[in-house]
C-alpha cells in the first residue's frame, strides 16, 4: 500500500512538471558555447544523440562541413602567376568586400572566426568546459537497511571537449563527486580523456588515445534518455565471488584506430591496458548504415515531390569483439580467466519512433578464478527498449525496455517503462520503473531523476 | 530636387541594413522579411516559413545565410544545393513538425530569397 502511494506521489510530481508550460530556451555546454547552436543540433532528449550528434561525435568533434564545399578550386590550367594579376578576380573580391556576398567557388578552406591568433594556434575561442549534474530519489521498497525513499543519489561531473582546429579533437569527463563509488573506493575518477588524431597521413584512418570507452556497442554508456540504468548488453558483468568485473562501457586506457568508410561503414579497432591488469586485451567493432544522414552527417537524396517511407526510415547494424584476461592483478591469487564477448547491436529510427536492439554472448574460462576446479560459464544477455518522443508542446519521450540476462548461474528479467521530460533543451526529469526478476528474488525501483547541463 | 532627396533618405531609413534585393525589418531575435513584394505563391511560403522554422530557431539565421550566402553556425556555403539540404535535414528532426509539402514550399521560398539578394 505505502508502495502504491510513493509511485501514485512520483507520477504525480511527474505529471505536474509535464503540465508546467516552459518556453523554449537555449542550452548552454561546452559544444553549444562553440559552435553557438542548441542542444537540439545533436540531441534528441538530452544526453542521447541524434543522427548529427553521432555524426559529430565520429567525426572527432570537429564541426560537419562538405569538404566539396570549402576547398578552394584548384587553379586553372595555364593561370600562371604573372604580374599583371587578375583584374576581373580582383574586381569579384571587391565586390564580395563591399556586399559581403562571398562566392562559393572562390571559399576559403577555413573560415576564421574570431581571434585569427587562437585560430592559427589551433586553441578553441571559448573554454571548453562545462557541468552536468544528476539527482534523484529513489524509492525501493525492498531496501536492505530500510532506507526506502533516498535523495543522495547524485553525480557531479565536468565535462570538455573540442577540436583543435580540424586536425585533432579531444574530450574529458571527470567526475567531481558521486554517490556511487567504483571498484577501488572511489566516489571520483577520471571516466574519459582523449584525443583523436584525425585523418592520420591524408587516409579516412583517425587515432584515438587516452582512457574511453572502446567502441564496441553503437551507443556509449550515456547516449540514452534514462537517467540511471544502461540497456544490460552494455552494462552487464558475469556473476561471481569477485566485485570488479569487466563491462563493455567500462573506460579504459587504450589506444584505437578507427574510420569511416564508404561515407557509411564505420570500423574501429584497438588494443587496452585494461585496469588492474597486466596483459593487453584487444577488440574490433564494424558498424554499417542504411538510410538517415551518412556517418560524415550528409543528408540523404530525398525528392520532395512525393513521399517514400524511406525517407525517415534509418537502420544503423554493428557488430563487435572483445578479447581479453583477469591475471593475477585482478584476481589476487595465482587463477586467471580468459574471457570474450561478441555481439550486435541494431539501431532502428523511424521519425519520431525509435527501436534499439542489442545482444551479447560471453564466455568466461574461470569466472570464479577457482586455483583448484575452474569452470566455464557462457553468458547471453539481450535488451531491447523502444523510445518514441512525443515532441512539441511537450517536450517528452516515453520508453520502454526489456532485458533478459543469462549470466551462466541464472536468468533475470527485467521491464523499464521510463518517461523523460525536458522543459528546456538542458535540463531533463525523467521518472523510471524497474521491475527485476532475478532468480533470488523480484525487485521494484522508482525513481524520478533531474540532470542538467550548463 | 531637395523633396526627391528627402525622399530617398526617408526610403533609405525605413529599411535596416539589408542586402540589395531582400527588404529585412528588426534586428536580432525579430529579425524578419517584408513579403510585401513577394509574388503570391511565395507569400504563402514564407507564412509556412514565418510560423514552422521559428519553433526552434530565429528568422535572422534564414536571413544571414541568405544575405552572406554562409551559414552563420557551420560556416557552410549556403546555396542552392544547401537549401535542399537543409530542409531534408529539417523533415528529418523528429519534432520539426514539418510535412514534406511545407518542407519544400520553404526550400522553393529560400531559392527565390537567394536569386532576389544576388541582384
Amino acid at each position: 500500500m505505502q508502495s502504491r502511494a510513493a509511485i501514485a506521489l512520483l507520477l504525480l510530481t511527474a505529471a505536474a512538471c509535464v503540465l508546467v508550460n516552459v518556453d523554449s530556451a537555449h542550452a548552454i555546454p561546452a559544444f553549444s558555447r562553440q559552435h553557438k547552436t542548441e542542444c537540439s543540433t545533436c540531441h534528441t532528449i538530452y544526453p542521447e544523440l541524434n543522427e548529427y550528434g553521432e555524426a559529430f561525435q565520429r567525426n572527432s568533434y570537429v564541426p560537419l562541413v562538405k569538404k566539396s564545399e570549402t576547398k578552394a578550386p584548384a587553379p586553372a590550367a595555364g593561370a600562371a602567376v604573372s604580374g599583371e594579376g587578375d583584374p576581373e578576380l580582383l574586381a569579384q573580391l571587391k565586390s564580395q568586400a563591399a556586399t559581403g556576398q562571398v562566392d562559393g567557388k572562390t571559399a576559403p578552406e577555413q573560415k576564421v572566426q574570431g581571434n585569427e591568433g587562437l585560430w592559427l594556434a589551433g586553441i578553441p575561442e571559448l573554454l571548453p568546459v562545462s557541468f552536468r549534474a544528476t539527482q534523484n530519489i529513489v524509492y525501493n521498497n525492498d531496501a536492505a537497511d530500510n532506507h526506502k525513499f533516498d535523495f543522495a543519489t547524485r553525480t557531479f561531473v565536468l565535462n570538455g571537449g573540442g577540436a583543435f582546429r580540424d586536425k585533432a579533437g579531444f574530450y574529458a569527463s571527470f567526475i567531481l563527486s558521486s554517490h556511487a563509488q567504483d571498484s577501488v573506493g572511489r566516489d571520483r575518477d577520471l571516466h574519459e580523456l582523449f584525443i583523436q588524431w584525425r585523418n592520420l597521413l591524408d587516409t579516412p584512418f583517425n587515432i584515438k588515445f587516452g582512457r574511453f570507452e572502446p567502441r564496441l556497442n553503437l551507443w556509449k554508456s550515456n547516449n540514452k534518455i534514462t537517467t540511471a540504468s544502461t540497456l544490460a548488453p552494455l552494462s552487464f558483468s558475469v556473476a561471481g565471488v569477485f566485485p570488479s568485473r569487466f563491462t563493455q562501457t567500462s573506460s579504459q586506457d587504450a589506444l584505437e584506430a578507427n574510420a569511416i568508410l564508404w561515407k557509411r561503414v564505420f570500423v574501429a579497432g584497438g588494443i587496452v591496458d585494461r585496469d588492474g591488469q597486466d596483459r593487453k586485451e584487444g577488440y574490433g567493432h564494424i558498424s554499417v548504415k542504411l538510410g538517415g544522414t551518412d556517418f560524415h552527417g550528409e543528408e540523404p537524396e530525398m525528392d520532395l515531390e512525393n513521399e517514400s517511407i524511406f525517407d525517415y526510415l534509418t537502420v544503423t547494424f554493428g557488430g563487435f569483439g572483445y578479447a581479453g584476461r583477469n591475471t593475477f592483478d585482478d584476481t589476487g591469487i595465482g587463477a586467471q580467466n580468459r574471457f570474450y564477448r561478441a555481439g550486435g547491436d541494431m539501431d532502428l529510427q523511424y521519425k519520431r519512433l525509435r527501436i534499439k536492439v542489442s545482444g551479447v554472448h560471453g564466455w568466461d574460462e574461470n569466472p570464479d578464478y577457482s586455483s583448484f576446479t575452474p569452470v566455464e560459464r557462457d553468458s547471453v544477455v539481450i535488451g531491447s527498449e523502444a523510445e518514441y518522443y512525443l515532441g512539441s508542446p511537450v517536450n517528452a519521450a516515453l520508453l520502454f525496455r526489456y532485458e533478459y540476462q543469462d549470466d551462466g548461474v541464472g536468468i533475470t528479467r527485467r521491464y523499464v517503462p521510463v518517461v523523460a521530460y525536458t522543459p528546456l533543451q538542458n535540463v531533463k526529469l525523467t521518472l523510471e520503473y524497474r521491475y527485476e526478476d532475478a532468480p533470488v528474488a523480484i525487485s521494484r525501483i522508482a525513481l524520478a531523476g533531474v540532470t542538467y547541463a550548463f | 530636387m531637395k523633396k526627391i532627396l528627402s525622399l530617398l533618405v526617408l526610403f533609405c531609413l525605413s529599411t535596416t541594413a539589408a542586402h540589395a534585393g531582400l527588404k529585412v525589418i528588426g534586428k536580432g531575435d525579430s529579425m524578419r522579411l517584408d513579403p510585401a513584394r513577394f509574388p503570391s505563391a511565395m507569400k504563402a511560403n514564407y507564412e509556412i516559413m514565418r510560423v514552422k522554422c521559428v519553433k526552434c530557431h530565429t528568422l535572422e539565421r534564414t536571413i544571414v545565410a541568405i544575405q552572406t550566402g554562409v551559414a552563420p553556425i557551420s560556416g557552410q556555403i549556403f546555396d542552392r544545393n544547401a537549401t535542399k539540404a537543409y530542409g531534408i535535414k529539417m523533415l528529418r528532426k523528429p519534432d520539426s513538425n514539418m510535412n514534406k509539402a511545407e518542407v519544400k514550399a520553404t526550400v522553393d521560398l529560400m531559392n527565390y530569397l537567394l536569386n532576389e539578394a544576388e541582384r
